[in-house]
């Protein structure tokens, strides 16, 4: 068996399917090039010489991981998740700094459970908006009687978002994408359920 | 010996083993690992459970200074020497670990492995089942087959939950996983579709609360108690609506996400029994009870027309059409 030729083909056929997206495969289409770069200078057929050049094929491994982790950055940027992307390059840095196997995935574990905290958070705030959004109304339908209580709900609702996303103002609601995304109104409609919400606040 | 030390055991076993083929028997650090595997094989032997095992003080030490070795040794470059191809059968093990528990009615995926293991049997060494896999293409083919097979049934299940979301989200997934020409893609699309279903979802729960839950909860309520209070929030649920959506009460039972949500929730939950003859009979109750509600009152004042327009995506997104709605915005918006 010719080791040379057989990896070759393997490297190569990677890296066609990889050329399908270049974008979303930009890691790895470096890494199959630059093995199969090493691998043209090798002149006999000595596994042993293939195995000093290519290692354990770690650069693939950390493209694969680049990969992925940066276009699921390149997603929560389209939606405008500040918060998401900036979890994501908590891993691509990690990923970026790992220099063998073993190192990688220990690194991806640790980061990805501090970054999941992060992307888990805007998910509860946008939970809590939708909450929030419905207790303003539900507050402004209520009979007399109830509207204290229905005040106290928005006021609790408010200090779980303020807990979620320290940032958070009456105004921010207004403009920030990930909210918006979440709220069917425009702002005409949008700006009385607001006004409900500085009352029950007040 | 308990199944999970044994386990944990032959983990560090087989990467030992590894290494050795790697930098070779004599290496330092190799030989000083090793040491300690074997110290704690004999701790495994004495202390049975892995309750006692985990929780002794050398225990903990030894793992850490294994680990610690290990993560050395993996940055220790391959002695040319030593090299072997790996063998097939390492290449394959962890196809058949994944095989072994995936669920038996996953026939489409088991056929994927089933394929690997064909191709096992035919390759001399990892080299050539890899070659193989990548010439027809298993990698990319298990992934898709997968996905494909766990979303089989869901659509139906999500039609009949009345989840128009949930249904774009598995259609968009049954088009576009099988065209993805690299796991990239598929992974991208996957993500995406799951980013998207996760707002759209979040919107159309914002929708049904500030509308049709809204107004009949406000009217299970009246019809319960028949008090002035519960009456007004009738009355003002309804005059809310009518403003918002620029719908009067006939329009809004007649929105088609508001009449499948009633039909196949609403009243379901209420009739245990997911009819249109009982949904339209509750929406006949719903209002004859706004009416009661309202009897006396000023009518209400529907807002503008444009009303009937929400936004989604930041686009426009028509109340009668929010079906194609949630299949189109947000790929206009990407």
């Amino acid at each position: 068996m010719n080791i040379v030729e057989e990896l070759h083909r393997y490297l190569t056929t990677r890296l066609k399917e990889c050329q399908t997206n270049q974008e979303l495969n930009k890691n790895q289409i470096a890494a199959y090039l630059a093995y199969l770069e090493k691998l043209d200078t090798i002149l006999n057929n000595d596994y042993g010489n293939v195995a000093e050049a290519i290692g354990d094929m770690f650069l693939i491994a950390k493209a694969e991981q680049l990969d992925r982790y940066e276009s699921l950055k390149r997603i929560k940027m389209l939606f405008g998740d500040d918060e998401g992307v900036k979890a994501l390059q908590i891993i691509i840095d990690a990923v970026q700094a790992a220099s063998d196997h073993t190192q990688l995935y220990a690194t991806i574990s640790k980061t990805k459970e501090n970054a999941d905290v992060l992307i888990q958070n805007t998910h509860t705030a946008l939970g809590l908006m939708v909450k929030l959004i419905t207790q303003c109304v539900e507050y402004h339908i209520s009979c007399n009687s109830r509207k204290q209580k229905r005040k106290a709900e928005i006021v609790a609702i408010w200090k779980q978002l303020q807990q979620c996303d320290p940032e958070i103002t009456v105004d921010k609601i207004l403009m920030y994408k990930p909210y918006r995304w979440v709220i069917p109104f425009d702002n005409e409609r949008l700006s009385l359920i607001i006004s409900w919400l500085r009352e029950g606040l007040q | 010996m308990d199944d999970t030390i044994k386990q944990m055991l032959s983990g560090y076993h087989e990467a030992l083993m590894a290494y050795k083929q790697k930098v070779g028997e004599s290496h330092a650090k190799l030989m000083k690992a090793f040491a300690i595997y074997e110290k704690l094989c004999k701790k495994a032997e004495l202390l049975k459970d892995a309750m006692t095992f985990y929780s002794d003080k050398e225990v903990t030490t030894s793992m850490a200074d294994l680990s610690a070795l290990l993560v050395d040794l993996a940055q220790e470059k391959q002695d040319a020497a030593l090299a072997t191809i790996p063998s097939v059968a390492q290449a394959a093990s962890a196809y058949h670990i994944a095989y072994e528990q995936l669920p038996l009615n996953m026939k489409k995926t088991r056929s994927v492995y089933e394929r690997i293991f064909e191709i096992e049997k035919q390759s001399d060494n990892a080299l050539t089942f890899l070659r193989t896999m990548a010439d027809e293409r298993i990698f990319i083919q298990l992934s898709a087959i997968q996905y494909l097979e766990q979303l089989e049934g869901k659509n139906e299940e999500a039609q009949s939950h009345s989840v128009p979301v949930m249904v774009n989200y598995y259609e968009k997934m049954n088009e576009k996983i099988p065209k993805a020409l690299s796991i990239a893609e598929l992974e991208y699309h996957a993500n995406l579709e799951s980013e998207i279903a996760l707002y759209q979802n979040l919107w159309d729960t914002t929708l049904l609360n500030t509308s049709i839950t809204l107004l009949c909860n406000a009217i299970a309520g009246w019809l319960l108690t028949q008090s002035e209070d519960d009456r007004e929030e009738v009355e003002n649920a309804y005059r809310f609506v009518a403003h918002m959506y620029g719908l009067d009460m006939d329009e809004l039972f007649a929105v088609p996400r508001f009449k499948d949500y009633v039909v196949k929730v609403i009243s379901k939950s209420i009739n245990n029994v997911q009819s249109m003859e009982s949904a339209e009979a509750l929406i006949t109750q719903c209002k004859n009870a706004i009416k009661a509600c309202m009897n006396g009152c000023n009518p209400v004042e529907k807002g503008p027309v444009k009303y009937r327009t929400l936004l989604l995506w930041g686009r426009e997104a028509p109340l009668q059409i929010l079906d194609d709605v949630y299949k189109t915005n947000a790929y206009k918006m990407l």
